[in-house]
Order: structure tokens, then C-alpha cells, then sequence
């Protein structure tokens, strides 16, 4: 089958105001298939907003090329169905809500691309359902807490029934209880609605979460695989400036002092019940 | 400085349809050199009880003193005491207006009218202290720096006004893991250098332990916790009331003690969680 997003030899600069071009992306050659949850993790810099910016041809490639569901995103004439293929969370819940209630807000793109009322109040009762927040409809987004103004933002995306979201950073701005329910949501809409989901982050915690996790370094993909995988090789991820989750911490020090345990322990739970079993 | 907060409450809109009550009977004193974190979630009231610390804001009741003087608006007394205070603001970087690294730290020593030697005597002592070299970075644009480089650029904004008293809201929001941990160690020797009392704003539960000493749990406009960082940090039901999570170390070895393993929850980083499992594991028998 082909991927959903099929990436070769992408390459982009900025130039700045000295005039000397950054290369922001370095070659980055990547397949992102249908249903896949990829986090992507890499310290300040290295790349992955500016990648996530190419999945929907918000940015145009330096050179290379990117291709949505077999569409170049650098072919005017698909851009529209490329952004309706991938749709964006951002980082900033404040910069993402445009109107005056949650509803009409979740219903903005709906109504740009001229889908006719009955079947958008559909889709937006079934967006704001599936995030939670069906009681939520008819009051002024201003009023929301930020995690509630990120899933505001969430239905908004998932009305336009995308098949895949990229998430910037979407639970940067958030206390612990708001990103929870941000993380609970993303988990939801990728293993229920299958989306593809492509979540960006500087928490390792969450990028635990992914079944792909990718490390980007300098404008590079430099590790690809399974979170386990990557978690493996702590003194890597270090010196590419990441850290460990605190439970996968944990457990590589009490293996290294030769407590048996698994090498693939990642959440509190499993850590709790394996520990408890140890015969002792 | 000896900072203390007597039943102060603030409303936003007072008298209006939109009045909101954003901190309700604060009582609080800080002591010269102590190191505090403000915790709780978003719209519990941290951002205001920052700015009614850095006296940006007066509250709508109670008292603010600064050693022996109460803060008033528009007092010549109350200015130049809230001069000793430094405030970075969420985010700061985003407050970066000046052409070059060098300027931007300057702004706030020339606003005080300092000598044009000691302007530059203090920028050059910030930026190294925030590991910025002045000769590599003084005369760059912020613009072009990664966005840890231009969080430090602010934090040296503040810094080149010596402040007795530095206050940091979430410094660490949005920075990678290495940044975040380069911000804390600077933070520290900081401390030790200058012995200025530290209030970091955050709610990053699970690194705030590397730089304060002393935590204070706010809710609803409300103290519902005030003690010693590990302490407030282990206890889990108090945290669960502010909707925090308990960092996920303190997690582990709580379900662990429920099993039965003698072992401490008070240990918040991950090598100090591990080092108590290994001697509970130890204690119960196991063998490497």
C-alpha cells in the first residue's frame, strides 16, 4: 500500500537577515503510513516544526519533494485537498480560535470549503462529541480553560475529517489536568477513528505514547523506531541533548545494578506490578 | 529583601459584570535568600501573585511588605524597593525588541540612568553569567539566536538589574530537556553567587526540586499547601485537589509502599526513586 506521506531527499533553508542560508531541513527521506502514531522528539532547532509545516505544504521544500496521498505539495492546484488530508494543532491555544462561540468556531473551515449546513452542524456536533465537550457548543471559547481551547481547536481540525493530524507541541502551554485530556483525546482519535497521528514534543513522557517514535537532530532523522528502541541507548539520547522518561530512567539504573527486570518497562503500572512480582 | 503578603486578594474588573476573584486571603512571607516555588494549575492564580510579588500589581485588599515598607502606588519608597525586584515573564523571549544582544540586556541598567562604564560593566557580567560570552554575542541580532540562546538574552535582561529578588514565571516552558536542565544549573549557581531570594513560578512538578528548597501549592486563588519542596511534592491527595499529578517517580514508590515495600515517597528526581527501590529490593531480599 502506499504510505499516506512519502518524503524524498527534503531540503529547507532559511535565510536570515546576514544573508547566510540555515538549513533547517538536511535530507529527510520518510514514509508515514496510514494509521501510524509517530512521535517526533529532538532538542530546540532541530527541525520538527518546520518538518510538520512541509506534511501539510504550509511551507514549500527547498528542494525535494513531499507527497500526500499521492499529491505533490507543490502543486498548486492540490494544496486545498492536501490541507484537508492533514490537518495542524498548534502549540498556542489562544492563536487557533477565530470566532465567537465553540461552535461556530469548529465549523469555520467547514463552512470555507462550502459544505452545506445540515451536514456541518453534523460533523461539528460530531467533532465537539468526540473530544468531549458537547455541552460546550454555544459558549464564547475566551471562557474556556487552555486545555479545553486546545480541544476546541482539536474538533476543529477533526470536523474537516482529515486523515491524519500533525500535533505541534499541543500541550506545551497546558497544566498537568489539561494535558491529560489533550493526550487522552489524541490517543482516542488515533486507536477509535484510526487517524493518523503525528505528535511533536519536548516531553519524552509522551512521546512514550507513539508506536514510531523519531529523533531529529540538526536537521536530520537520526533514530527511527519503536520507543523501547530509542529508549535503549540513553548515553545517544543525551548527548543529542533529549532525556529519558523518569520511569524508563529508573528502570535502566536498577538493571544496571542488576535488578532483573525487562527491558521494555515504560509506564508507572508495569513498573509497579513487575517490581511487585520480583521473588524476593 | 523580607517579603510578606498579609490577606491579600485581588479582583480583576472589580464592580463589574466581569469581576473575578484571581487570589482570595494570601498570607505568605518569603525570607532574604530563600529559594520558593509557587505550583498549581493554569488559572490558579500564579501569573497575578507573581506580579503583585514584583509589585507590578497592586491587590485589590490586604498588604504587601517589602522589609519595613508597605507598597503603595505612585510612593517614592515603593519604587525604589520594587526596583530591587526582577521579574521574567512567561516566555520572555517574545518581549525581545532590541537590534543587538547588547542593547537588549542594556535597556534596563541606562533606564535606571547608571553611568555609561557600569551599563556596560553589568551587561558584560550578565551575559557571561548566562553563559552567553559578550564577545561572541554582544553585538548579534536576539533574532538569530536558537530559542534557548534568547531565553537566556532575557533572563540577562533581568539579571543586569542586580535584583535582591528574582522571579521566574515557568522558565523553563518550551525548551528542550538539555535547555531546560542548562536554565536550572544556571539558576543555581546563580543563587549561590548573588544569595538573591528565588521564586520560580511553574508547573513542571517533576524539575522544580533541582532549584527550590521550599513549595506552595496554589488553587483557586488560594495557599491549600506550604512546606518543604519534597514534602508537598509527595503528597499526592493535595495535589490531586489542585488537578496536579504527583511527578511520576513519587507515583511509583507510592504503589510500591501500598504493596508493602519499606520505602520513602518523598524521592522526586528518577536517580533518587531508583537508589530507594534498589535498597527496598535489597531489603526484601533480592540479590543483583
Amino acid at each position: 500500500m502506499q504510505p499516506l506521506i512519502r518524503i524524498r531527499a527534503l531540503r529547507h533553508t532559511y535565510v536570515f537577515d546576514a544573508g547566510v542560508p540555515i538549513a533547517a531541513l538536511d535530507g529527510i527521506d520518510l514514509d508515514l503510513h496510514h494509521g501510524e502514531f509517530v512521535g517526533i522528539v529532538g532538542p530546540n532547532g532541530s527541525g520538527k516544526s518546520t518538518l510538520a509545516q512541509h506534511l501539510n505544504g504550509l511551507l514549500m521544500p527547498t528542494s525535494g519533494e513531499v507527497w500526500v496521498s499521492g499529491m505533490l505539495t507543490a502543486e498548486p492546484r492540490d494544496r486545498w485537498r492536501i490541507r484537508q488530508q492533514v490537518g495542524m494543532v498548534f502549540q498556542n491555544p489562544d492563536s487557533q480560535l477565530v470566532a465567537s462561540t465553540v461552535e461556530e468556531d469548529v465549523a469555520f473551515g467547514l463552512e470555507n470549503l462550502g459544505v452545506p449546513p445540515a451536514e456541518i452542524r453534523a460533523r461539528v456536533d460530531a467533532a465537539l462529541d468526540a473530544v468531549g465537550l458537547a455541552g460546550y457548543a454555544t459558549r464564547p471559547p475566551y471562557l474556556l480553560s487552555g486545555g479545553q481551547k486546545q480541544l476546541v481547536a482539536i474538533a476543529g481540525v477533526l470536523a474537516m475529517q482529515p486523515a491524519c493530524i500533525v500535533f505541534d507541541e499541543p500541550t506545551s502551554m497546558l497544566d498537568p489536568s489539561g494535558r491529560e485530556r489533550v493526550l487522552d483525546t489524541i490517543k482516542m482519535l488515533n486507536t477509535e477513528h484510526e487517524t493518523t497521528t503525528i505528535l511533536i514534543t519536548q516531553s519524552m513522557e509522551e512521546a512514550a505514547l507513539a508506536g514510531r517514535l523519531l529523533v531529529m537532530h540538526r536537521g536530520r532523522i537520526v533514530a527511527d523506531g519503536p520507543p523501547t528502541r530509542i529508549f535503549a541507548e540513553p548515553a545517544r539520547l543525551r548527548s543529542l541533548g533529549l532525556d529519558l522518561p523518569p520511569v524508563v530512567e529508573i528502570a535502566h539504573r536498577l538493571v544496571g545494578w542488576g535488578v532483573p527486570l525487562p527491558p521494555d518497562l515504560q509506564t508507572v503500572d508495569d513498573m509497579a506490578r513487575v517490581l511487585c512480582t520480583l521473588s524476593s | 529583601m523580607h517579603i510578606e503578603l498579609l490577606g491579600v486578594s485581588h479582583t480583576y474588573n472589580a464592580g463589574t459584570p466581569l469581576s473575578h476573584m484571581a487570589l482570595h486571603g494570601i498570607d505568605l512571607a518569603i525570607s532574604p535568600g530563600e529559594r520558593i516555588g509557587i505550583l498549581g494549575p493554569t488559572g490558579s492564580g500564579k501569573s497575578t501573585l507573581a506580579q503583585i510579588l514584583a509589585g507590578l500589581l497592586v491587590p485589590t485588599a490586604g498588604k504587601v511588605r517589602l522589609d519595613d515598607v508597605v507598597l503603595r502606588t505612585r510612593s517614592s519608597r515603593t519604587r525604589s524597593r520594587r526596583r530591587r525586584i526582577g521579574l521574567a515573564l512567561q516566555y520572555p523571549e517574545e518581549q525581545i525588541f532590541e537590534q543587538t544582544v547588547f542593547r537588549e540586556v542594556a535597556f534596563g541598567p541606562k533606564r535606571l540612568r547608571l553611568p555609561r562604564a557600569e551599563v556596560e560593566q553589568r551587561v558584560h557580567w550578565a551575559l557571561n553569567r548566562v553563559g552567553l560570552p559578550p564577545e561572541t554575542f554582544a553585538h548579534r541580532s536576539p533574532f538569530t539566536l536558537s530559542g534557548g540562546e534568547m531565553r537566556r538574552v532575557a533572563l540577562a535582561s533581568v539579571l543586569s538589574l542586580r535584583p535582591d529578588v528574582l522571579i521566574l514565571d515557568e522558565p523553563t516552558a518550551g525548551l528542550d530537556p538539555s535547555g531546560r536542565r542548562e536554565l536550572l544549573d544556571l539558576v543555581n549557581e546563580l543563587h549561590s553567587e548573588t544569595q538573591c531570594t528565588l521564586v520560580i513560578v511553574s508547573h513542571d512538578l517533576g524539575q522544580i526540586v533541582r532549584v527550590v528548597d521550599r513549595a506552595a501549592i496554589l488553587n483557586a486563588g488560594q495557599i491549600i499547601a506550604d512546606g518543604p519542596v519534597r514534602a508537598v511534592l509527595s503528597d499526592r491527595q493535595t495535589l490531586a485537589n489542585a488537578g496536579l499529578s504527583a511527578p511520576a517517580p513519587v507515583v511509583l514508590l507510592h504503589r510500591l509502599e501500598a504493596a508493602g515495600w519499606p520505602v520513602q515517597t518523598d524521592r522526586v528526581l528518577p536517580e533518587e526513586a531508583a537508589a530507594e527501590i534498589y535498597r527496598a529490593w535489597q531489603a526484601r531480599g533480592g540479590r543483583p
